[in-house]
């Protein structure tokens, strides 16, 4: 085992209040400076101007609807510093397997395979079989809608070939206060990190793919696969468009009879938000960064489709195969994808909580700027801590501001979602409440108008329009929970389970923050 | 036989009236086009449309001036300059409009006098606004945050206009349809249906036999029946029915109705349209078919359809076994509504899509992964963008979010965040995108400025400092962190965050730190057991 543990003299974190914060500094890895060189000139045109060594990382606590100051700074001898991350490789085990995490949440891998095994949860108890791996499909080379080819549209698979490490296993592992790193370099074109924060609760793999190799004359669609020992009984969950979640079943629709020719691609779903298991004890749920193709073929199993390159179109009109390139001048290689998914196992019942509460960190993460200053001049002559709301107050945890902006008019839009379905979380699955009020402490607000959701014309009028249909069959209809209207006074929103609502308001003038 | 008399017959008194007329002034037939709905007949709604993709074969733009017409010869132009015109010509026409991207860059082409008309034809109805957002957007692999700004975006632009709320969902190409389609961007816009043509061809085919392709879709558990929606699946396409196709160089064959010339069908051409007619009526509840009258970027020579059209309405109405008329598909739906009919429900979502037994269209769902990361990172990015906007306060003449805004919102087309777009318009998307981007970042780095120096007195603000952000930390490259530090300069980070709640979240940022030395702390990186 190699092993340094070195505090660096070098690097010193303050917080708005200018104390001294824990950080810890993690060496680039190989992969990602190549990744970094290749790209700055792709996105460029030229070479970087600087050289990052290692990412810094601290934790930052910041306010809603605000933002948080920190300052990184040179540290001063009596200052103690960022820690570098421990690293190593494992090499050398009693029981052939190593530890990863230092807060709740452990992973366990096999030393002589680099393999995860298990998933545990000190918190809650969560212990569970968990294993990861990638794998893809040939795409089928067609040429028509006969000889259907796998492309852009169409996912037609000849073939699933797991992806196994090339050669010894090539695993590192970085250790440190605030994470831990575990690398993976499981070919020249495949690479993962996955990461477990001291203070969360989830796994986040970061993967790097590509060029996918197609000198074999084939296409390949590279996937990933999260396997667990629940008895999910051919049911998986997945979103629509990032909001609801639909239950799916394994080779079957609700509304027909399914005839199955394509067992996998006729079980893929679109997935924005996440996919979810769930048995009779836990829950396995999978965010991810951005949309993505996903099913669960084999229960206690869910699979993510990351990236695809084909070569042959697939005969629905756009007339080109979907193979994409990158190019420095007139040097092309295949695309090579960096992206993110997200992996917690909870008890059963306890899901929904992470899914919506982080998805939403997931949607907005934080936006960070940068300037340059000496510490003590900054700390004394800004405001170095700011939140747009009532300092006593913050949205209830399954309200969601989806639109704040400033209309043409000078109102200002405003929508409210509820994050949770009916049933989804035995807390947070009630109407809630939002006072608008405390949302808008510095304005004077003279009028809220409820709109529709594309804000064209009044709710009450949609209202009044809609028409009624006849449904075949139905026999008592469900009584639905939906908010009040706002009183004019209180100006107190309520919302009930995914509803989202409209508002147009007026203020007496928009003033702003300098004024 | 019998037929071949027939047509000798009908042959020798075309001959004659021929001869006859040959004596008079050529005659002009005045077409009745104003058919409404009647009762007790199958009635034919002409809808006259044209699928107008924000981008596909070609960019946005090129479609929009018909530029690159090697690729695909389409012009958007053509189209709305020959509709309007040909709606000046005949009142009684109609047209539906869907795509606002396209539209506007029209309408601030045209003069005061042409809008004055424009505005007219949309008052009495001639001309609707239809689904209105932006783009068609895509339903997959779209998040619902932006399915609401690009649908918003249009829909005011509508308002703002010409005071008209579109009442009608049209997604008739996307590659399946979402839950949250049918009753976020449904009913809670407050449509009052939904059409579309691509559902899974199984699925089809049982809705045909069950007459069940007009359902009632309740797409959420939680809002159920109070957020439910009249929803059309098409028996085919979104094209019409064969042989009424009339684009310039559409092989249908046209209405000759002309006694002095040969070929007349006119008594053809009723019994196709009337048998075409049957055939659907046959798998749809109620007296009432639409026909989808268009396709993929036709009406670039728009009166070649509506003669046609014209002609139609005119002698199937003759005729009389059923009735035809301009329609458009809030008329349909009013008239669905009035039938009093019982429509099946439908629940949950319709993915995947499968046009047949191979073919099952999830491989979009992971297309263009990095174009579907940029926009879904630009998507947050700029909700939070607006948010600091409006604490600044939005400014007349500086930067603002409204490029961001324009180029997201063109990206949630269903050819677009979908993958499934030639690579030369994924560029195009992604370029729109950086240059929102980029002016999106100015007004985050001034509301940052003002917001940050709030207790400076107003001498400082000269010096109010520039904010750089980092849009390439995904590569690990961020020229400000990786900056050298001393003791003069230390590096401000501002973290804002978007949520309502507070929240502690891990920074990551590449630094440089040349002061140590890499050697005397004796890290490698270690890539290999060797």
């Amino acid at each position: 085992m190699t092993l340094d543990h070195v505090s660096s003299e070098c690097l010193i974190v303050l917080d708005s209040t200018g104390k001294e914060i824990e950080s810890q500094l993690l060496p680039l890895s190989n992969v990602s400076l190549r990744t970094r060189h290749y790209h700055v000139k792709v996105n460029l045109g030229r070479s970087a101007s600087s050289l990052a060594r290692y990412w810094l990382a601290f934790s930052a606590t910041v306010p809603p609807l605000g933002f948080s100051t920190y300052v990184v700074s040179s540290a001063k001898r009596t200052e103690s510093s960022s820690v570098i991350s421990t690293q190593f490789t494992p090499e050398e085990s009693i029981d052939n397997t190593f530890e990863v995490g230092q807060g709740n949440l452990k992973l366990l891998y096999t030393v002589d395979e680099g393999k995860l095994t298990r998933y545990i949860n000190n918190r809650n108890s969560v212990a569970a079989y968990a294993e990861q791996s990638y794998s893809y499909y040939s795409g089928y080379n067609g040429t028509d809608r006969v000889f259907q080819a796998s492309g852009a549209y169409v996912f037609r698979p000849n073939g699933t070939f797991p992806i196994k490490p090339e050669g010894q296993v090539p695993l590192t592992v970085l250790r440190g206060p605030i994470l831990d790193e575990v690398h993976h370099q499981l070919n020249t074109w495949l690479h993962q990190v996955t990461r477990v924060y001291k203070e969360k609760e989830h796994a986040e793999v970061e993967f790097t793919i590509g060029p996918i190799p197609v000198d074999d004359g084939f296409g390949k669609e590279i996937t990933a696969q999260i396997k667990t020992s629940l008895n999910t009984n051919e049911t998986f969950y997945t979103d629509s468009n990032g909001r609801d979640f639909i239950k799916r079943i394994r080779d079957h629709r609700s509304d027909w009879d399914l005839e199955i020719h394509q067992p996998i691609a006729g079980n893929y779903y679109p997935i924005n938000l996440g996919i979810y298991l769930e048995d009779g004890n836990m829950e396995v749920s999978v965010l991810v960064d951005r949309a993505v193709g996903g099913s669960s073929l084999v229960d206690g199993q869910i699979e993510l489709m990351l990236h695809r390159r084909l070569l042959n179109d697939d005969a629905r009109g756009v007339g080109e195969a979907l193979n994409e390139e990158v190019c420095v001048f007139d040097n092309c290689k295949g695309l090579t994808i960096q992206g993110k998914f997200f992996l917690r196992i909870d008890p059963r019942g306890e899901g929904a909580k992470w899914r919506r509460t982080f998805g939403q960190e997931v949607y907005s993460p934080l936006l960070l700027a940068f300037s340059e200053e000496e510490r003590d001049k900054w700390m004394s002559s800004h405001i170095t801590t700011f939140s747009a709301i009532d300092p006593s107050y913050t949205l209830p945890n399954n309200i969601a501001v989806i639109t704040l902006q400033e209309l043409e008019s000078g109102k200002a839009l405003l929508r409210l979602a509820h994050l949770y379905e009916v049933g989804e979380d035995k807390d947070y699955s009630v109407l809630t409440s939002v006072e608008l009020k405390k949302l808008f402490p510095d304005k004077k607000i003279i009028k809220v108008t409820e709109m529709n959701l594309s804000a064209n014309q009044e709710r009450r009028e949609v209202e009044k329009k809609r028409l009624d249909w006849k449904v075949e069959g139905t026999t008592e209809e469900v009584s639905v929970v939906k908010g009040g209207v706002v009183d004019p006074v209180k100006l107190v929103v309520e919302l009930a389970p995914m509803e989202i609502r409209t508002f147009v308001i007026e203020f007496d003038h928009l003033k702003t923050f300098a004024s | 036989m019998q037929m071949q008399i027939e047509k000798l017959i009908f042959t020798v008194a075309a001959i004659f009236a021929g001869l006859w007329l040959t004596h008079v002034e050529p005659k002009y037939i005045e077409y009745n086009t104003t058919s409404g709905i009647v009762p007790d007949k199958i009635n034919v709604h002409l809808v006259p449309h044209s699928h107008d993709d924000v981008g596909w074969l070609k960019t946005v733009d090129q479609y929009f001036v018909g530029a690159n017409n090697s690729i695909r010869g389409a012009c958007v132009q053509n189209v709305l300059d020959s509709v309007i015109a040909a709606l000046l010509d005949d009142k009684n026409r109609k047209f539906i409009y869907v795509e606002m991207a396209f539209f506007q860059r029209w309408w601030r082409q045209q003069s005061e006098t042409l809008k004055a008309k424009v505005k007219d034809l949309v008052n009495s109805g001639q001309l609707e606004f239809i689904n209105g957002g932006m783009c068609m957007h895509d339903e997959a692999a779209t998040h619902y945050i932006d399915l609401i700004d690009q649908t918003t975006l249009g829909h005011r632009f509508i308002e703002h206009e010409f005071g008209q709320k579109p009442r009608v969902g049209w997604q008739i190409d996307p590659f399946g349809h979402s839950a949250v389609q049918a009753y976020l961007l449904g009913a809670e816009l407050g449509f009052d249906s939904l059409f579309f043509a691509r559902i899974d061809y199984q699925d089809r085919a049982k809705r045909k036999d069950k007459k069940a392709l007009e359902v009632i879709w309740r797409g959420s558990r939680s809002l159920s029946s109070s957020s439910q929606l009249f929803t059309g699946i098409f028996p085919i396409h979104y094209e019409p029915p064969d042989g009424f196709t009339f684009e310039i160089n559409d092989v249908s064959p046209p209405i000759q109705d002309d006694d002095l010339l040969f070929d007349y069908n006119v008594e053809q051409r009723v019994n196709d349209f009337v048998a075409a007619a049957l055939q659907q009526a046959n798998v749809t509840r109620t007296n009432h078919i639409m026909w989808t009258m268009g396709t993929d970027f036709r009406y670039q020579y728009a009166v070649s359809w509506f003669r046609q059209m014209d002609k139609f309405i005119h002698y199937v109405n003759m005729d009389g076994r059923v009735n035809a008329l301009y329609s458009t598909p809030s008329i349909y739906t009013d008239a669905k509504h009035a039938a009093n009919e019982q429509w099946p429900l439908k629940t949950g979502d319709f993915f995947p899509y499968a046009d047949r037994e191979n073919a099952y269209w999830t491989g979009y769902f992971t297309s263009r992964p990095t174009l579907k990361g940029y926009v879904r990172e630009m998507s947050g990015y700029f909700l939070a963008a607006r948010q600091l906007e409006f604490f600044k306060g939005r400014n007349s003449s500086g930067p603002s979010t409204d490029a961001l805004a324009d180029a997201l919102a063109i990206a949630q087309h269903h050819d677009a965040v979908s993958g499934t777009e030639r690579q030369h318009v994924a560029s195009d998307y992604a370029l729109r995108l950086s240059i929102g981007y980029r002016e999106a970042e100015k007004v985050v780095a001034s509301s940052l400025a003002l917001l940050t120096g709030l207790r400076l007195n107003a001498t400082y603000e000269d010096s109010v400092p520039e904010f750089q952000q980092c849009p390439l930390l995904n590569i690990s490259y961020c020229p400000p962190s990786e900056a050298n530090l001393t003791d003069e300069k230390s590096l401000i980070i501002i973290a804002y965050n978007p949520l309502g709640w507070k929240r502690k979240e891990i920074i990551r940022i590449p630094v440089s730190t040349l002061t140590y030395s890499l050697n005397r702390v004796n890290i490698s990186y270690i890539t290999n057991r060797s």
